[in-house]
């Protein structure tokens, strides 16, 4: 039984004058429990919209996408978002943030504060739980913002864009660790990009978009075997899949 | 180190300068001593008014209708923004009548308060009430709003509901603005308090200043207007020392990064 399955999803947003714009059209397929999708794409493909579809932030316009065959159309607790912009709340410490899912869901906060520790511990951040979000690098930012997402044990993990303000290198470490992360606590991940090579590299498939309108444009399989190391990014095999998403983009548009 | 010294150094000068020049001024351009006190006038005012007259009573019970005053005020004002962000219908019934009641001069109705409440220290705490809330209903109104659309997309994907949503960010977001505006009103609530004891009173510093007015004695007058100065600098540092504790986190390291 696939875990998340999209049908026939379709969002249009109205505009000003009247006119709508379709940001997603047509839009069809499911994710197995324990798979890491990326789905990627240039600005404005719609990607974005698609994962709050899935987190039950936006009402599709027609089509509809489920959890478990049950039709999403609300927030729920088994779903976990990382957003690109941490979000954390600068007057909370990094504990204090973890905790928040823990006080919105009226979690039991001894059991939870152990956990969200644990978690912290995972992630490397052991020694800054006390330190407010401001002390903090970007990298740690996000390391925290994942952490906060993971507290109340979601099964799918949403992730916008979550390194899209990270430096290169920054970036290439957090791939590394979100792969081992999601392998450790065996998340099942919807990851959504606009670095061809991050989504490459973090995919067990790589969902390319386009846009206006945005549509599936192909689903490619990755064939390296999970936990990978950034040795991978080397491979021919690697370089193909890159060259070939990048292709879907060349034809009509160009990255940005 | 020596631009620290500076910044205290050089207002200081400026001040002895003034001083300087204000006392020789008169003397030299022989202005009537009724009109004009000079610098050693004012200092004789102030001291002989601590340790003989009723200064220190007086000063008391303006410091005490300003501190009230700003305090039921700036409550009201907290309320009525909370009311009007929190509801769009009371956002639309009461937002008329409060951008007119701003609109008004309430000093003008300082008199009909006088007449209503007596000239006891209630009618100086409505009148300080009444000229100090308004900063804070429009400052809490567009803080609590201040709210960024990935704080609500955060706290939606957390199913969490629209209370916890405000007590757990949105109050946390109003309050730089919060202290914005408690930082108007705590500067315009002595201008109540002493509006409403020119109106009618027995005590209290702009009693006191209408004393030295009809006794001519600048001296005094001119020391009233130091101690009112003082005291509005005061409280201003003071709810700056305040928002320095609460809103700790504007001091903590760089902003945390938002995209």
């Amino acid at each position: 039984m696939s875990l998340l399955d999209v049908r026939n999803l379709y969002v249009r947003y109205a505009m000003r004058r009247g006119e709508a714009v379709s940001a997603l059209e047509d839009i069809n397929f499911v994710v197995e429990p324990g798979e890491f999708l990326t789905i990627v794409g240039p600005s404005g493909c719609g990607k974005s919209t698609l994962l709050k579809v899935l987190g039950g932030l936006v009402t599709p316009t027609s089509g509809e996408a489920s959890f478990k065959r049950t039709r999403v159309n609300r927030p729920r607790r088994e779903m976990g978002f990382v957003f690109q912009s941490t979000v954390l709340l600068p007057w909370r410490t990094v504990l204090e943030n973890a905790l928040l899912p823990v006080e919105v869901l009226n979690l039991d906060r001894k059991t939870y504060t152990e956990r969200a520790k644990d978690l912290l511990a995972l992630v490397g951040l052991s020694d800054f739980s006390n330190r407010y979000p401001g002390e903090l690098s970007g990298g740690m930012q996000q390391r925290a913002a994942i952490v906060r997402t993971l507290v109340p044990d979601p099964e799918v993990l949403l992730m916008d864009e979550p390194f899209g303000a990270l430096d290169a290198m920054s970036r290439e470490t957090m791939n590394v660790e979100t792969m081992r992360i999601c392998l450790e606590t065996k998340k099942t991940v919807v990851f959504v990009t606009h670095s061809i090579p991050e989504a490459v590299f973090l995919g067990d498939r790589v969902m390319v978009m386009t846009p206006r309108p945005g549509k599936i444009a192909e689903v490619l399989s990755i064939r390296f075997a999970r936990p990978r190391d950034l040795d991978v990014m080397g491979n021919s095999v690697f370089a193909s899949a890159v060259t070939r998403i990048r292709s879907h983009f060349n034809v009509k548009h160009t990255v940005d | 180190m020596a631009r620290q010294r500076l910044r205290f150094a050089l207002p200081a000068v400026l001040a002895i300068v003034v001083l300087a020049a204000w006392q020789l001024g008169i003397h030299a351009f022989d202005v009537p001593r009724f009109l004009v006190a000079t610098p050693l006038d004012i200092a004789h005012g102030l001291v002989d008014g601590f340790v003989h007259g009723t200064l220190l009573r007086d000063t008391a019970v303006t410091l005490e209708e300003i501190v009230l005053g700003f305090a039921v005020g700036a409550s009201i004002g907290i309320i009525l923004g909370i009311l009007v962000a929190w509801s769009p219908l009371l956002d639309q019934t009461l937002t008329p009548y409060i951008i007119a009641l701003n609109g008004f001069p309430k000093v003008a109705i300082a008199p009909l308060i006088v007449v209503l409440l007596g000239q006891g220290l209630t009618s100086k705490i409505v009148i300080t009430a009444l000229v100090s809330f308004f900063p804070l209903v429009v400052n809490v109104t567009s803080g609590l709003n201040s709210i960024r659309t990935d704080q609500l997309d955060l706290m939606r994907s957390l199913t969490a509901s629209r209370w916890q949503l405000f007590t757990k960010v949105q109050l946390y977001m109003a309050l730089p603005q919060v202290f914005a505006g408690l930082r108007i009103a705590i500067v315009l609530a002595p201008i109540g308090a002493i509006v409403g004891e020119f109106v009618g009173s027995h005590e209290g510093l702009g009693y006191a200043i209408q004393v030295a007015i009809v006794l001519v004695r600048p001296g005094d007058e001119f020391a009233i207007f130091v101690i009112l100065t003082t005291i509005s600098l005061s409280l201003f540092q003071v709810v700056k020392l305040i928002e320095a504790k609460v809103v700790f986190w504007h001091s903590v390291g760089g902003q945390v990064t938002s995209a």
